[in-house]
C-alpha cells in the first residue's frame, strides 16, 4: 500500500511538473498576441489539459507502459515494478535537473529514455521493442516537420483566403470559423474513432454535424467584429477571437500527449502492485489519467499563473493569424500523435510550425539557431534518463 | 521551458522598430521649415540642434535594438542587409538635418534677395514632403508583411515609392535652380553667403536623397 501512495505521489508530482512549466508551450502565442490574458490561459488550460488527458491519454500511456520495453521478456513483476520506478524517478531528476540548469528539455524524451534504460539494464538489447522505438525516433524527427508543413500550408491557405483579398476583414469573417469548424471536426472524428473505437462513417457523421455547429456559432460571432482602425486589424481581431478557440484545442492535444509521461510507469507500477502479477496486458484505468490530468491541471493553476505572466510579458508581437496557424497545427499534428499512441515533444512541434511559418514568410524573424536545442535534447535527454534509470534499476535490485 | 518558446522571435517586430526610428526622422525634419523662418528672420536657432540631438540619442537606442535583433536571430524573409541599410539611411536623415541646422548657425548671410529666401523655405518644405512621403513608406511596409505581401498593399507601396521619387525629383530641380539663382549673383552678393547658401541647398537635397534611399530599399525587399 505504501508503494502505491509513493507511486501515485511520483506521478503525480512529475504530471504537476509538466503543468507548471509545459502550460507556457500550449498558451505562449495565446497570451503572447494579447488573445487571453494569463489568469483566461490558466483558467483554460488546466480545464482542457485535464480533459486531453481523460479522453485521449490512454494511447500514448499504453506505449510507454508496455511498448517499449517487451514486459514479457522480463516476466518478474518485481523487476517490471523496480524498472517503472526507476524510469519514473531517473525522468523525473533529469526534469528538475534541467530545469534548475534552465535547459529546455522534453518530458517525453526524458521517460522514454527512463524506460529504455531500465529496459536495457533488465534485459539488454533483446528486451528493447525496437520497432516501437523506431517509430517514436521517427515521430520525434517528423512531428517537426509535420507540424512545420502544416503550418506552412496553414498560413498560406489564410494568406490565400483572407490576406491577399481585396477585403480581407470580410473574407476573415467568413475562414476563421471554417477553419474552427475544421478543428471540431478532426477532434470529434479522433475521438470517436481512436479512443471510442467507433467506425469511421459514425466518428464522420458526429465530426461533420460538431463542425457545423461550430462554424455557424463562431460566423455569427466573429460576424460582429466591426472595422474601425483598418482591414488587417479586423483580420487581427477575427484571429485573435479564434485564437482563444486554437489554444484550448493545443492544451487539449498537449493533455493528451503528456499524461503518458506521468502516468504511463505509474499505470504499470499500479497495475503490478494491485495484481500482484503482469499478464502482459495493461489496460490504463482511467482514474489513473485522471490523476494525471488533476496532477497537470494542478500544476498549471498553482504555478502556470506565473509561468503564463513572464511570458505574457516577455514574448514578442506575434500576429494572431501566424499565431493561430502555429496552434492550429500543433494541435493537430499533437493530437494525431497521441491517438497514434505516439509519445512526441509539444514543445518541438511548436517549434517545427513556427518555422513552417517562418517559411511561408509569415514572421519577420525567427531565431533557427533554437533548432539546435532540439537536436542538443535528443542526444542528452534520452541518454542521461536511460543511464541514470539503468543505474537505479541497478541499485534497486 | 518557456525561455525555449521565447528566444524563437524578438521582443519587437523589426518593422515596428523601423516605423518608430521613422518617427523621430519626421520629427526631426518637421523642424527643417522652421527652422529655416526663423534663421531668415534673424532668430536664434542653436536651440534646434539640441532637439535634434535628443532624437538622433532616442532614435540611436532604436538602432542598437534592431542590430541586437538581427544578431540574435538568423533567419529572416528581410535580408538583415536591407532593414540595417534602411536603418543607417533613416539614421543619416537626422544626422544630415543636424549638420544642416549647426552650418546655418555658422553664419549669417546678411544681402538675400526675398525670391531665394522664399525658394530656398519652398525646398526645405519639399524637404519635408519627402519625409513624410518615407515615413509613410516605412509604415506601409508594415502592413505589407502583416499582408504576406499581399498584391493590393505592394501597389500601394508602389505608388508611394513613385510619389517619393517624383518629389525628390522636384527637390533637385528647386535645388539646381537656386544654385544657378545664387551664382548669377555673383557679382552683387557676398560670394562667401553665396557659396554658404548653396551648401545650405546642397544639404538640403542630400536629407531627400535619403528618404529616396530608404524608399528604394523598401521597393527592393518587397520586390
Amino acid at each position: 500500500m505504501t508503494l502505491v501512495i509513493v507511486a501515485f505521489a511520483v506521478g503525480f508530482g512529475m504530471a504537476y511538473a509538466i503543468g507548471a512549466n509545459d502550460v507556457a508551450n500550449s498558451m505562449s502565442t495565446a497570451v503572447g498576441a494579447k488573445a487571453i490574458t494569463p489568469k483566461q490561459a490558466v483558467l483554460i488550460a488546466s480545464i482542457l489539459e485535464f480533459l486531453g488527458a481523460v479522453l485521449f491519454g490512454a494511447h500514448v500511456t499504453k506505449t510507454i507502459a508496455k511498448g517499449i520495453v517487451n514486459l514479457q521478456q522480463i516476466g518478474d513483476p518485481n523487476l517490471i515494478l523496480i524498472g517503472a520506478f526507476s524510469a519514473l524517478i531517473a525522468s523525473t531528476i533529469w526534469i528538475l535537473l534541467a530545469t534548475f540548469w534552465g535547459m529546455p528539455v522534453s518530458t517525453t524524451h526524458s521517460i522514454v529514455g527512463g524506460m529504455v534504460g531500465f529496459g536495457l539494464a533488465a534485459g539488454g538489447l533483446q528486451i528493447i521493442n525496437w520497432g516501437t522505438m523506431l517509430k517514436i525516433i521517427i515521430t520525434w524527427i517528423t512531428s517537426p516537420l509535420i507540424g512545420g508543413a502544416f503550418a506552412f500550408i496553414i498560413f498560406k491557405f489564410i494568406s490565400w483566403s483572407i490576406l491577399h483579398r481585396k477585403h480581407p476583414a470580410k473574407a476573415a469573417k467568413y475562414v476563421a470559423p471554417i477553419l474552427l469548424g475544421i478543428a471540431f471536426y478532426t477532434i470529434a472524428v479522433l475521438f470517436i474513432v481512436k479512443t471510442l473505437k467507433k467506425d469511421l462513417s459514425f466518428g464522420n457523421e458526429i465530426g461533420i454535424i460538431l463542425g457545423i455547429i461550430v462554424f455557424l456559432s463562431s460566423y455569427f460571432i466573429m460576424k460582429k467584429t466591426k472595422i474601425t482602425d483598418g482591414e488587417y486589424s479586423v483580420v487581427e481581431k477575427v484571429f485573435k477571437n479564434a485564437q482563444i478557440v486554437t489554444s484550448c484545442y493545443v492544451s487539449f492535444s498537449h493533455g493528451a500527449n503528456d499524461v503518458a509521461n506521468a502516468v504511463g510507469p505509474l499505470a504499470l507500477i499500479y497495475l503490478i502492485l494491485t495484481t500482484q502479477s503482469f499478464s502482459g496486458v495493461v489496460t490504463i484505468p482511467i482514474y489513473i489519467l485522471a490523476l494525471g490530468g488533476l496532477g497537470i491541471s494542478f500544476g498549471v493553476a498553482t504555478l502556470g499563473h506565473k509561468v503564463m505572466k513572464t511570458v505574457g510579458e516577455d514574448i514578442t508581437e506575434l500576429n494572431n493569424s501566424r499565431g493561430f496557424s502555429i496552434d492550429f497545427a500543433t494541435a493537430t499534428t499533437v493530437l494525431f500523435a497521441s491517438t497514434f499512441g505516439m509519445p512526441i515533444s509539444t514543445t518541438h512541434t511548436v517549434v517545427g510550425a513556427v518555422s513552417g511559418v517562418g517559411f511561408a514568410r509569415g514572421i519577420e524573424v525567427v531565431n533557427v539557431g533554437i533548432l539546435k536545442n532540439i537536436i542538443i535534447s535528443w542526444f542528452v535527454t534520452v541518454p542521461f534518463a536511460a543511464g541514470v534509470s539503468a543505474l537505479l534499476f541497478y541499485i534497486l535490485t | 521551458m518557456k525561455r525555449f518558446i521565447d528566444r524563437l522571435f524578438p521582443d519587437i517586430s523589426p518593422t515596428k522598430l523601423l516605423s518608430e526610428h521613422a518617427e523621430f526622422c519626421l520629427k526631426a525634419g518637421k523642424l527643417v521649415p522652421e527652422i529655416l523662418d526663423s534663421y531668415f528672420a534673424g532668430k536664434e536657432i542653436l536651440d534646434y540642434s539640441e532637439k535634434i540631438d535628443k532624437f538622433e540619442s532616442q532614435a540611436d537606442e532604436i538602432k542598437v535594438r534592431l542590430r541586437e535583433i538581427y544578431t540574435k536571430l538568423r533567419w529572416s524573409y528581410f535580408d538583415r542587409i536591407d532593414a540595417l541599410q534602411i536603418i543607417h539611411n533613416q539614421d543619416a536623415i537626422i544626422d544630415s538635418v543636424d549638420d544642416f541646422v549647426k552650418v546655418l548657425t555658422m553664419n549669417k548671410v546678411i544681402d538675400c534677395s526675398e525670391e531665394i529666401k522664399e525658394k530656398i523655405k519652398e525646398l526645405g518644405n519639399f524637404v519635408l514632403d519627402s519625409i513624410k512621403l518615407m515615413k509613410d513608406s516605412v509604415d506601409e511596409l508594415k502592413i505589407v508583411v502583416e499582408s504576406d505581401f499581399s498584391p493590393n498593399e505592394i501597389s500601394k507601396e508602389d505608388n508611394l515609392t513613385y510619389s517619393v521619387e517624383k518629389d525628390e525629383s522636384s527637390t533637385d530641380t528647386l535645388g539646381i535652380n537656386i544654385g544657378k539663382l545664387l551664382y548669377n549673383l555673383k557679382n552683387e552678393m557676398n560670394p562667401v553667403d553665396i557659396i554658404f547658401l548653396n551648401n545650405i541647398v546642397i544639404l538640403l537635397m542630400k536629407i531627400a536623397d535619403r528618404a529616396e534611399n530608404v524608399v528604394e530599399r523598401i521597393r527592393m525587399i518587397i520586390r
